[in-house]
């Protein structure tokens, strides 16, 4: 069927002039035409083809689309999910990290607070008296040698 | 779903602290394996102690009297250390004496090594401090000097 002719019909549709058999015809037509004919449209939105344009069955599109829907609600949840934690993780570790006080002595556990934090005193002490032992070398061998500098060019 | 997204949350929170120490050659000796062996000391402090210091985490290892360890430690100090971003270091009698090495940062945190090696008591004595936190190198200057922690 032509387009004219189909306009033809819907026009004796509008008109009420349609037998049966001619009504029957038109709806299979109209399910087969492209939305974008406003005249073929307005007869779809009568005849309650609205939603039934070709490859766009709507009891299809109602079994499949929430299937499909809720499956990428899912996938959104859990990249959300996924990098809340990821953003959670980093804060924390680049962060505070969580209190901890603890020694150990061949094998003996330190629970004491106050022990545990004056030995790490202790061994922060013999750090930095061996480095400031260390500069006091790099000094006393720079002074020898501006020295012997001072010798040989008075 | 529910499970890969446990999964990934949970590698998620593992991965920083693991990925922190990898490639460090001293992090075995930071087990309890290690900690079992004859004269072995280790300290371990992090969070509220350590506020205003630049340093979120403090571990230590003291092995006296344990030449055998003493020596794996210098070892694994030594190849840190090559991979320092600068070194401070002194050797005496051809052993490592002292290090302050300053490591490549780990995910925005300053890394260091201290090393000290020496006779007490007839005994040789090694301490391997490793601290993590977002002071540089000045602020760990100054918290080795801080008498009050």
């Amino acid at each position: 069927m032509t387009k004219k002719e189909l306009h033809k019909l819907i026009g004796r549709y509008f008109d009420a002039d349609t037998t049966i058999e001619e009504e029957r015809l038109l709806r299979r037509m109209l399910a087969s035409v492209p939305p974008g004919d406003p005249i073929a449209d307005e007869a779809k939105a009568v005849m309650g083809f609205s939603l039934c344009a070709p490859g766009h069955d709507a009891k299809e599109k109602h079994k499949t689309a929430p299937r499909s829907a809720i499956a990428w609600i899912n996938v959104a949840a859990s990249i959300a999910v996924v990098l809340a934690a990821g953003i959670f993780t980093l804060r924390y570790n680049s962060g505070k990290s969580p209190d901890t006080i603890y020694a150990c002595v061949d094998g003996l556990e330190i629970t004491d607070d106050n022990e545990v934090l004056r030995m790490m005193q202790a061994e922060l002490s013999d750090i930095s008296e061996a480095s400031e032992e260390m500069n006091g070398n790099i000094d006393a061998e720079l002074a020898a040698i501006q020295e012997a500098f001072n010798e040989i060019d008075p | 779903m529910r499970r890969f997204t446990i999964l990934l949350i949970l590698l998620l929170s593992v991965l920083p602290k693991v990925l922190a120490q990898e490639g460090l050659s001293i992090t075995p000796f930071f087990s309890q394996e290690f900690f079992e062996k004859p004269g072995i000391t280790t300290v371990t402090v992090t969070g509220k102690k350590l506020k205003k210091t630049g340093i979120d985490i403090y571990r230590s290892l003291t092995v006296t009297g344990n030449p055998e360890s003493s020596n794996l430690l210098e070892q694994a100090v030594k190849r840190d250390g090559a991979k320092a971003v600068s070194r401070e270091v002194s050797f005496r009698d051809g052993k490592l004496h002292f290090g302050f090495y300053t490591l490549k940062p780990h995910d925005r945190m300053n890394r260091y090594i201290l090393y000290l090696n020496r006779t007490e008591e007839g005994k040789r004595k090694t301490t391997l401090i490793y601290l993590e936190g977002t002071g540089d190198t000045n602020q760990i200057k100054k918290f080795l000097n801080k008498e009050d922690i």
